[in-house]
């Protein structure tokens, strides 16, 4: 099955001056693997550092100057965003924005452009640097921690730089304080690029053997994540689907499928979850019998697989 | 003389006897005339101003009918510390955050923190005194539901607040109590905003200005030109005076005095051609859904929300603020001083009540119109709507509960039936009611688009769309955020819509709202708002 002409996947990255974004934008890039990427680039000053630290070419690296993009070069992003799409369309777009962008507002406008179908919000990622952290006074670190509560993944950055005391009290304050929000601790940004990005949309997903080209690669970077997949035939209960959804948010990285729910049996929705934000929508009509497939990819040590099965299970509907 | 011709794009006067007019010109600060361009230029007596609209969309000002600016940055206003769920998303953040603060705090700081939320705070819990005291034993500690009726202290916010087992509770308010009567945490209703006052009276009234002066703003940039100080007291008047000879861009507000006993003045006034008048008093007849204080024919649903989260019994009702007596007492005695009511009501045997009391004051007197207003409405029914209609009486919608909490409405507190007509804006405006609808800030952000879009919709932050037959039309819509509310605050002779002789309050929006869809009313963009003949605020 093969999913509608996709919608541009976007990744947004924050975090305070100095935290790492563009070190992580730089890895994402490295890992494109030939795939085309628009970076844009919101330095807040006149001068536009950051941009000039993108090693990517120059058509595909866009700088929105002297502004906020959550506010004052929100315009500019809207309207550069949608002329791409149209005229020019990338296979991703990452959004570095400064670091005193307000993330929610920046999500308002990229649920905008999803909802104009030119978009779909792949991961939000905070990059916070952890050696800093503890020199912050109160006010600094509310900031910080209010904006990675508006993320789907924290990097704590940095984490050579810092003892391992300081590190874990710092990753439980931030699990405590950000709810569903995954953290995760890297140095120089080295997280897995699949893991968190995922650009290949409109790829034909195979279940039945159990694994994903991206997982693959997921696993050849890195034996930290591990995943789950299931093909079946009886549609889903609705509610008991959802409440799985945010049973499993809080351990899963990532989740998606294409899922048939027996109060609708001729249609076919795709959903999609990443850290604790759940979007589906409806991708068209389906024939009698049409399965439902499902994966989801998690952290090695925190995603239970026979649980997961039995949950997902009790999820299907009673056979007719 | 100062003139200015507005013309070059697609003006929207809500006043049907002037259709899609090119031009409109204005004159020391208000409507002369709406018509063609030709006319307009014909019409000047000087060398008038040109705003060329440049295609985009102009419109009556907006007004929001059930407000509370000045209160909003009492209560919202930094040094507060924002704990909404949109924020601060889980109960346990919720306490990481109080710690942190508390951690930071001088000897004997006042802390507050607004937004504590049963419904959607994952994991909530009833604070206690004790809990407060193990958080913050020295500092003065409140922490405010953000339905606002509610509030839980420590020990040293109830020594400040003055409250303790010997404080008799004041009738229409909750403490509550041990057995020997020692208040344990939480106070609701009138109690909270007066013991909130202790709070905000520590942080004096350089804090009070400055956030006031962000709040007024925050009305501007949305195009909101009228609102309303509901639960207004008569020591407000001094800051909005001083707002408007600081020449602050003061929406204009129609104030609704907080009745709270029988006897209280009310003062006669309007400053400086309708920027601020008395138009009212405001009275609780009951409580917050999200509370469990509002009184209804079918009872809450049980679950681990509303029976441990929100601590209520089995099959609970809930109950009127007031004994009936008194609040019959409150009522007669200002409609008697000639005074519009409005009187908030949630539940639907509060509207019984309400509707039977005022039918009766109705039958005894004689006066051609009262104007009497409904606020919030949630659970309001349709023969209650029928009945109202006939009795000339008016629905303020509340409708920004359907965006933010339309997921526990349905799953947690009434189940799908009664969530389909909760806040039934568009039953009232099929049975001919001329409604309004309010954001009720500081409860939810000012936003007229807003407003309109979770009218139109009724779509929730999860996606979910409650009850589709009660949506609104965009018409209604702009009507209810328009001429319509100015209706409801007895202005519709001066406000409300684009038609000569009325004040010249405008916002300019870069995309009609009436040919939008309506899921993207609240993406379009307030460019200017001009408020008495002057622009106030730009988008530049």
């Amino acid at each position: 099955m093969t999913e509608p002409p996709a919608c541009v996947p976007v990744i947004t990255i924050g975090g305070f001056l100095g935290a790492g974004k563009t070190t992580l934008v730089n890895r994402i890039l490295a890992q494109a693997d030939g795939r085309r990427i628009v970076v844009f680039v919101n330095d807040f000053g006149a001068v536009n550092i950051d941009y000039d630290l993108v090693e990517t070419v120059d058509t595909d690296r866009i700088s929105l100057k002297n502004g906020c993009v959550c506010c004052t070069l929100n315009d500019d992003l809207i309207s550069s965003i949608v002329r791409l799409c149209r005229e020019d369309r990338p296979d991703a777009i990452v959004i570095e924005s400064s670091g005193v962008s307000e993330p929610r507002s920046l999500d308002q406008s990229i649920f905008a452009l999803q909802s104009a179908g030119y978009v779909r919000l792949n991961n939000r990622i905070y990059v916070l640097d952890a050696s800093q952290f503890g020199a912050l006074g109160y006010e600094d670190t509310e900031f910080l921690i209010d904006h990675a509560a508006a993320s789907d993944i924290t990097l704590v950055n940095k984490s050579d730089l810092t003892t391992d005391e300081d590190l874990r009290n710092l990753e439980s304050m931030l699990s405590r304080s950000t709810g569903h929000t995954a953290v995760y601790r890297t140095t120089h940004c080295d997280v897995a690029m699949d893991s968190i990005f995922e650009i290949q949309e409109s790829v034909n997903w195979s279940y039945s053997d159990g694994c994903h080209a991206d997982v693959e690669r997921a696993r050849s970077h890195s034996d930290r994540y591990r995943s789950w997949s299931k093909t079946v035939k009886r549609p889903l209960r609705r509610d008991a689907f959802q409440e799985f959804l945010r049973e499993i948010s809080g351990n899963a990285l990532r989740a998606k499928g294409t899922v048939v729910f027996e109060d609708d049996p001729l249609r076919l929705s795709a959903f999609d979850l990443v850290g604790s934000r759940i979007t589906d929508r409806m991708i068209g009509n389906c024939s009698p019998q049409q399965e439902s497939k499902l994966l989801v990819i998690g952290w090695n040590g925190s995603l239970n697989l026979e649980e997961l099965e039995d949950k997902f299970v009790a999820c299907l509907a009673e056979v007719a | 003389m100062k003139e200015t011709i507005f013309h070059g794009g697609t003006i929207i006067t809500v006043d049907e006897s002037a259709v899609n007019p090119e031009a409109v010109v204005i004159r020391d600060g208000a409507i002369v005339f709406v018509g063609s361009r030709l006319e307009a230029e014909r019409s000047v007596l000087s060398d008038p101003m040109h705003v060329d609209l440049e295609g985009n969309c102009l419109l009556p000002g907006f007004i929001d009918a059930h407000s509370h600016p000045l209160w909003a940055a009492k209560t919202r206003g930094a040094p507060v510390v924002d704990i909404r769920a949109e924020t601060v998303p889980t109960f346990e953040a919720v306490l990481a955050k109080i710690e942190r603060r508390v951690a930071a705090a001088k000897p004997g700081e006042h802390l507050l923190f607004f937004g504590l939320d049963a419904q959607l705070h994952n994991g909530f819990k009833a604070l206690s005194r004790e809990q407060l005291d193990a958080i913050a034993p020295e500092n003065p500690l409140g922490v405010q539901t953000s339905n606002c009726h509610a509030l839980f202290l420590n020990s040293a916010g109830f020594d400040v607040c003055g409250i303790d087992e010997n404080t008799p509770t004041p009738t229409g308010s909750i403490i509550e109590r041990s057995a020997c009567g020692r208040p344990t945490g939480k106070i609701a209703e009138a109690i909270t905003w007066q013991a909130l006052e202790t709070f905000y009276e520590a942080w004096g009234d350089n804090r009070l200005c400055k956030e006031f002066e962000k709040c007024i703003f925050k009305f501007i940039r949305n195009g909101i030109t009228t609102t309303t100080e509901h639960l207004y007291l008569p020591f407000y008047k001094a800051y909005y005076v001083s707002a408007l000879k600081k020449g602050w861009p003061l929406p204009r507000i129609a104030a609704y005095q907080q009745a709270l006993t029988p006897d209280m003045t009310v003062e006669p006034m309007n400053i400086e051609n309708d920027r601020l008048w008395m138009a009212g008093v405001k009275i609780h007849a009951d409580g917050s859904p999200f509370v469990g204080n509002i009184w209804l024919s079918q009872p809450y649903l049980d679950n681990e929300i509303t029976l441990v989260n929100m601590n209520l019994p089995p099959g609970h009702t809930g109950a009127a603020n007031y004994p009936q007596a008194y609040f019959e007492k409150m009522v007669r005695n200002y409609v008697s001083q000639g005074w519009q009511m409005t009187i908030h009501t949630q539940g639907d045997r509060t509207i019984d009540m309400v509707l039977d009391l005022l039918d009766e004051i109705v039958s005894e007197d004689t006066r051609p119109v009262y104007r009497f207003r409904l606020e919030h409405c949630a659970l309001m029914r349709d023969d209650q709507i029928e009945r109202a209609v006939r009795m000339g009486v008016l629905a303020s919608f509340f409708i920004n509960h359907i965006t933010h909490w339309g997921a526990p409405i349905e799953d947690v507190l009434f189940g799908p039936e009664r969530a389909a007509h909760y806040i039934p804006a568009g039953t009232a405006a099929k049975q001919g009611m001329r409604i309004s609808l309010h954001a009720d800030t500081p409860m939810t952000d000012p936003s007229c688009l807003e407003l309109m879009q979770a009218a139109m919709t009724r779509r929730a932050n999860d996606g979910r769309c409650l009850g589709p037959g009660e949506r609104l039309e965009a018409q209604t819509a702009l009507r209810a955020v328009t001429i319509d509310a100015a209706y409801q605050i007895g202005k519709e002779d001066v406000l409300g819509s684009i038609s000569p002789g009325k004040h010249a309050d405008f916002v300019v929006v870069d995309a009609n709202p009436l040919q939008t869809d309506s899921n993207r009313i609240r993406d379009i963009k307030i460019q200017q708002t001009w408020l008495a003949g002057e622009r106030v605020w730009a988008n530049d």
